[in-house]
């Protein structure tokens, strides 16, 4: 569902991901783990069309997610970081808004807010302008903006993050049923006990190179031996020495 | 437990101080990274920028804006000298001289040209032609327009502009006379009373001297009045910008981190203080330049910009601690969206006071300069009186008292000041209405809906004009700014009867009607990507080309601005009830202009707007915004041409630019939000504007380095040049394509088998044979109806028969072919249509042909597109224009 070939992306001299190269089945959900900056953000920006890559290329249901980005985001709901919205535009308003820009009629995209709204317990805040939501409720209103089209894959950085032990819970119970249904979930995080919960499958970036791939156990046996998801993880993304010091000769 | 060691206040000042100013820095040079070399190691650091020329647009900027702010400045001064500092003296002629009082039109009178004394057939006898009346006067009064030629005055002819007026002043004020007018062809008798000419406009029996300088100063003591009063306003509206800023009504962050140090809040905010009053770009600006040019006059010359620097801290010192006072107090007590509106009038109330303060310097009858003489004497007292003092000081020892004097002032004030920040904060800083009002509004606005429902709108539409309710800055920013920047400059600097006068001519209310659509659209379709924001990365998210999400705003900014426009047209016409085709003609041309300029304006917005930057103030790039004023202000002189043929080019250049710099920012966007990657180099439309413009300049400079000071330029001459020039520029281009690996650069042929080289030919012949059956017929008609005296009075001599053969049989197919199909209309194919493109490429290359050949040659450069769509090589478009060329010439020649 989700292919990546060779996918690179430069900064300047600055390499952010190098020649990535994976692919996702439809039906798993795949954890993108990996440090802080390690290339995770601008993998997922890729696969939006937000970046343009810098040699190879992505593609979801094998449309390129360059080239032919607007039959992409058809079948993509996308969850940023930290997703920022409009001033002066209520919860409801903006996810009728991303409804019609779907091209939903505006009772079926009210009726789909509504029925969001519901399931992510996000009711209360309805009719409030975006910009005054918590952290945690920012997110969960990109979580149904998100789903508002019922996407087939859906593309979510840090999902969980900044979300109370009761909001995370019920947004991996969200992701869960979406993933029953059928769903493709590419998620990005750091928080390594939800990967290990939600995750079919895995793989570790590490400034920029894909580290390590597989599903849970098959990691777990082949790096470090029956250890835990954490042990893998700090295992494979030790900083080289001569390299993080970064020597000035 | 361990502690950190606690710093002094001074130390925690100055590493305040000095983080903010190397934020400052860091973000001044973050403009001029280019100079920097790439970073050798491969450690991340800031990634540069994609605009390259963006240091050099900048300190362009920079400099235009001291520029054009000392030269306002100087203005003022030159004007508060002119109309304060010197008084008027009666010289020898009394009135009594001025003989008896003669009759007086009210009307601006012109000769006639050559080509309208022959047009009106009347042989010898001329004329003199209306260019405008005064409103009121007897001309006006007795329906004298525009254009109107008086070809006499009761029963005797007039010869010339001169002879009418000699005639009307023999009269006596109050006579009743009789205009003979020539208007449309038609003979007009128009009876009139003349009056008595308005005083003032007399032949000057009065002289300006200048007064003497005030007792212990440099200047004379009106002028110290008047320039006290310009510093009071420089510095209202200073304050007033400031506390306009967008920053106050985000929540400060800095101050929020800073709190968290273990210093006390009082150092914080005297540093905050300081360092406004330090770093304060807006403040210098605006002030500096005025003082500068108080001290120079005062004689102080070349240490004028020193003194006044000096005097600016001083008192942008006592402006930031009022700001700083205002801006905590209002943070302190009102809530986002209350403070949001009072900002948005204090925006409007800030460029208000910008344009008073600038009016002296823009028109000699400034309201400032009438109440000059009211200044309180008080103020001599406080900083902005002793600024003046200090400045225009005639003796060292008494500027320096009054400069000390100004310096203890601003001590005081700023001591007093942060007494009372300090109160402001005895309870912390954070205020107690933190948040947008939203619940509040309460229950579903289900009256809105509705009514946006019943506009045939888009989402987006209908969210953009949500938006517009509720957020009542952006409203007065995009809806209500440009009424009043408009109204300001026409009432400010023109007080009293000129507005009438404005109003009464078609040209001006064409121009305000443009200018008000054109300044609407910078607040709006200039603005479509910016005020999307920190929140763009929604608009990806959709199944919707950022382009056709742009083009629905562009849409409706357009709309928006029409009624603007349209308003503007329908006061004009109410006020002056008459109407003609040339009313009709400029109405049409500021109904073209407004879309077309709503298509610059988000084209340019799309290059203005940098989303990737943090701060908000740079999330715009100001050059872009000065372009379009640029190129909104060259489309007035569309208004103001003299010929249908200049207009009509005006337009169509716009019209295709706004075309070329949409294509390009179509390219741009998908690239938008990558900090790196750049769209690949394509043949695009603006190339062919370039190139188009390149060979003219050259063809240009070529004739004249050949010409050699001769008037008229011989035929081997003009192909040369042509010839030259084509080349130069073909290889010009044909190198940038190379350098920048361009896709999709046309081809006079490439590999193509045997086949398509005679096709080309074929298709070539048949085209350019139609293309010249309908310039045939063409000639004949204008022949008939002889609409253009192209009389061809020199013939050409078999010599230079030849050079012409060969430059609009070979030359020309050669090089317009390849600039005007090849790169105007294949780059224009790109992203429209075939029916677009054919007709907007023909239009350009009909509008740089002579007025003659406009309506032949864009029916060639149809049939030449055509051709080349067909093909797909620039061979047949060329034998298209070379059939044709050949057929014209030499049916012309023949005949």
């Amino acid at each position: 569902m989700i292919r990546f070939e060779g996918l690179s992306k430069q900064y300047g001299s600055f390499v952010a991901v190098r020649s990535l190269d994976l692919s996702v089945q439809q039906g798993e959900v795949f954890g993108f783990l990996g440090p802080n900056g390690a290339g995770k953000t601008t993998t997922i920006r890729m696969l939006m069309g937000i970046l343009v890559p810098s040699a190879g290329h992505a593609s979801i249901a094998g449309l390129d997610c360059q080239r032919e980005r607007i039959a992409v985001k058809r079948r993509v709901g996308y969850l940023p970081d930290a997703p920022i919205f409009y001033d002066f535009l209520r919860g409801r308003e903006i996810l009728q808004f991303v409804g019609e820009m779907h091209g939903q009629s505006p009772a079926t995209a009210s009726a789909n807010a509504a029925r969001l709204l519901e399931e992510l317990a996000l009711v209360d805040a309805a009719e409030e302008y975006a910009i005054n939501y918590s952290t945690g409720m920012k997110k969960k209103l990109g979580l149904a903006a998100a789903l508002m089209h019922d996407p087939a894959v859906l593309i979510l950085d840090e999902p969980t993050n900044g979300l109370d032990p009761r909001a995370a819970r019920e947004v991996q119970d969200r992701l869960r049923r979406s993933s029953a249904e059928g769903k493709t979930i590419f998620l990005s995080t750091h928080l390594l006990d939800m990967a290990e919960r939600l995750c079919s499958r895995v793989g570790i970036i590490h400034q920029g190179e894909l580290v390590a791939e597989g599903a849970l156990p098959e990691l777990r046996a082949r790096i470090v031996s029956g250890g835990s998801l954490e042990e893998v993880f700090l295992k494979v993304t030790q900083p080289e020495d001569g390299v993080a010091a970064g020597g000035s000769a | 437990m361990s502690a950190s060691t606690p710093i002094s206040a001074a130390r925690a000042a100055r590493l305040i101080l000095r983080l903010r100013l190397a934020r400052f820095f860091n973000q001044v040079a973050s403009g001029f990274q280019r100079f920097r070399r790439e970073p050798v190691s491969g450690k991340r650091t800031a990634t540069p920028g994609k605009n390259k020329l963006g240091w050099f647009v900048g300190g362009l900027v920079a400099l235009s804006m001291i520029f054009s702010f000392t030269n306002i400045a100087r203005q003022a001064m030159a004007n508060l000298q002119e109309r304060l500092g010197s008084t008027t003296v009666t010289v020898a002629k009394s009135p009594a001289d001025a003989g008896p009082p003669q009759g007086w039109l009210g009307a601006q009178l012109a000769n006639l040209t050559k080509e309208e004394a022959q047009a009106l057939g009347r042989g010898e006898v001329q004329g003199a032609k209306v260019t405008g009346t005064v409103a009121a006067s007897p001309a006006a009064k007795a329906g004298l327009q525009r254009d109107d030629i008086i070809i006499g005055v009761d029963r005797q002819d007039i010869a010339s502009a001169r002879d009418l007026i000699r005639l009307v002043a023999s009269q006596a004020p109050g006579a009743s006379v009789e205009l003979i007018v020539m208007r449309s062809g038609k003979k007009l008798r128009l009876p009139v009373l003349l009056a008595a000419r308005p005083t003032g406009a007399v032949t000057p029996q009065h002289k300006r001297v200048p007064l003497p300088a005030a007792p212990g100063y440099a200047l004379p003591w009106q002028v110290l009045q008047g320039s006290l009063l310009e510093a009071c306003v420089l510095m209202a509206a200073t304050l007033l910008m400031l506390l306009a800023s967008r920053e106050i009504a985000q929540p400060d962050w800095d101050v929020e981190w800073l709190v968290t140090f273990p210093v006390p809040l009082t150092t914080l905010l005297g540093v905050r203080i300081l360092e406004r009053t330090l770093v304060n770009p807006a403040g210098f600006f605006i002030l500096w330049p005025f003082l500068s040019v108080v001290a120079w006059e005062a004689g102080h010359r070349f240490a004028a910009p020193l003194l006044g620097l000096a005097v600016a801290f001083a008192l942008l010192g006592i402006l930031t601690t009022i700001w700083t006072i205002c801006d905590t107090g209002l943070r302190l007590n009102l809530s986002p969206p209350k403070l949001r509106n009072l900002q948005a009038l204090l925006s409007i109330v800030a460029v208000g006071s910008l344009y008073l303060a600038m009016s002296p310097g823009i028109a000699a009858d400034s309201y400032l300069l009438r109440w000059a003489p009211e200044v309180p004497s008080l103020l001599l007292w406080l900083p902005p009186g002793l600024a003046i003092r200090a400045l225009a000081a005639a003796a060292p020892l008494e500027a320096g008292l009054a400069l000390l004097a100004l310096m203890l002032e601003a001590l005081i004030g700023v001591a007093l000041g942060f007494a009372i920040l300090a109160y402001q904060v005895r309870s912390g800083v954070v205020s107690v209405a933190g948040r947008e009002s939203g619940r509040a509004i309460g229950k579903r606005p289900l009256g809105t809906r509705a009514a946006t429902r019943r506009l045939p709108l888009s989402p987006i539409q209908a969210r953009e004009l949500k938006l517009l309710a509720r957020d009542r800055t952006f409203l007065v920013q995009t809806l209500v700014l440009p009424i009043i920047i408009i109204g300001a400059q026409v009432l400010l600097n023109t007080p009293g009867r000129t507005f009438a006068v404005g109003l009464g001519s078609p040209e001006h209310v064409a121009a305000a009607a443009f200018a008000v659509a054109a300044y609407t659209l910078m607040f709006s379709a200039f603005q479509t990507l910016n005020s999307e924001g920190q929140a763009l990365w929604i608009l990806y998210t959709l199944p919707r080309s950022l382009e056709a999400i742009l083009r629905e705003k562009a849409l409706l900014w357009g709309i928006v601005c029409l009624a603007y426009a349209i308003a503007v047209i329908a006061l004009g016409l109410a006020w002056n009830r008459t109407f003609s085709v040339q009313q009709l003609e400029l109405i049409t041309i500021v109904l073209l202009g407004v879309p077309i300029f709503a298509v610059i304006g988000t084209a340019l917005g799309v290059f203005a707007c940098d989303p990737l930057a943090q701060l908000v103030q740079r999330r715009v790039r100001p050059s872009y915004l000065y372009l379009y004023m640029l190129l909104a202000s060259l489309y007035v002189v569309a208004i103001y041409a003299s010929s249908i043929w200049q207009r009509a080019g005006l337009i169509v250049l716009t019209g295709l630019l706004s075309l070329a710099l949409w294509q390009k920012a179509r390219d741009h966007l998908p690239y938008l939000l990558d900090p790196d990657a750049s769209p690949p180099a394509r043949v695009s439309v603006a190339d062919g504007l370039i190139a188009a413009l390149l060979f003219f300049v050259l063809q240009a400079l070529i004739a004249l380095a050949l010409s050699s000071g001769e008037p008229k330029l011989t035929g081997r001459a003009t192909t040369i040049a042509f010839a030259v020039a084509g080349a130069m520029t073909y290889a010009c281009v044909r190198f940038a394509y190379w350098r920048l690996k361009t896709e999709g650069v046309p081809r006079l042929l490439g590999a193509a088998p045997k086949s398509t080289l005679v096709s080309a030919i074929a298709w070539g012949v048949v085209g350019g044979s139609l293309a010249a059956a309908a310039g045939f017929v063409y000639l004949n008609l204008i022949a008939q109806t002889q609409l253009f005296e192209t009389a061809r009075e020199s013939t050409f001599g078999r010599d230079e028969l030849a050079w012409l053969a060969l430059l609009t049989v070979c030359a020309a197919p050669i090089f317009e072919e390849f600039i005007f199909r090849g790169l105007i209309f294949g780059g224009l194919r790109r992203s429209l249509g075939l029916g677009a493109s054919v007709l907007a490429s023909a239009a350009i290359f009909a509008i740089v042909h002579p007025a003659a050949s406009v309506i032949p040659v864009f029916g060639l450069g149809i049939g030449a597109a055509l051709v080349y769509e067909r093909t797909r090589f620039l061979l047949g478009p060329m034998v298209v224009h070379g059939v044709y060329n050949a057929a014209i010439v030499g049916y012309q020649a023949l005949s």
